[in-house]
């Protein structure tokens, strides 16, 4: 039989209310809009469970914050989920020999709306 | 209750809620404000006032410092968490690092 202490040394810690508050935020993601007062560790924790429409929606209602530094590997993954590894690839490689440099977000878009 | 072993934590509009001391201090920043050395107004008076706090949101978060005690002494329960309140409570939560 474990001893008490042994008991407690095993459980889980307490979660935090910001932990707590994440997690129901991320079961109502499809709610959410205009993230711009949110700190930069609970978007990293929340905006990877967005789909593409979602997290469109969410860029386009934060006005005034440049959401990319969280978001720009996440459009990333939905580029090269939509469009495959190949072409994902090619982009990265002509916008080196360009020298150019676009965001993920912009590329899916422009490749979407073709 | 003895008033040391206590703390009023005071709402954007005025509403005080005493709470004991040991249940205030699982916020880091009440703790802080609580046991930092100096004069601070908090310390000596017992008293913080959260200007940018509102009542119902207050009033949340002194629910869940208790919860917070009673799931580190094993009863493990659910915090519950209207879908209204989520936003603004978790800005609350995070400004006082609990």
């Amino acid at each position: 039989m474990m001893r008490r202490d042994q008991i407690r040394a095993h459980k889980r810690p307490t979660p935090t209310l910001v932990d707590l508050c994440v997690q129901k935020v991320i079961h109502n993601v499809r709610y959410l809009g205009n993230v711009g007062s949110f700190d930069q560790h609970m978007l990293e924790q929340i905006l990877p469970h967005c789909t593409a429409d979602q997290l469109m929606h969410v860029e386009k209602s934060t006005k005034g914050r440049d959401l990319s530094p969280v978001t720009d590997k996440l459009w990333k993954k939905f580029f090269e989920k939509q469009f495959g590894t190949n072409s994902t690839d090619e982009v990265i490689k002509r916008m080196k020999e360009k020298r150019v440099s676009f965001r993920w977000m912009q590329l899916f878009e422009s490749l979407m709306g073709k | 209750m003895k008033k040391e072993d206590t703390v009023k934590l005071i709402s954007a509009e005025g509403f005080e809620f005493v709470v004991d001391k040991e249940a205030a201090m699982v916020s880091q920043t009440i703790h802080n404000m609580l046991t930092s050395p100096g004069s601070f107004a908090e310390r000596q008076h017992g008293e913080v006032t959260f200007p940018e706090i509102s009542t119902t949101i207050l009033e949340k978060i002194c629910q869940y410092f208790y919860w917070h005690l009673q799931f580190a002494s094993g009863k493990e329960t659910e915090f519950p968490i209207e879908p209204e309140l989520t936003l603004e409570l978790m800005m609350a939560a995070n400004y006082l690092h609990t």
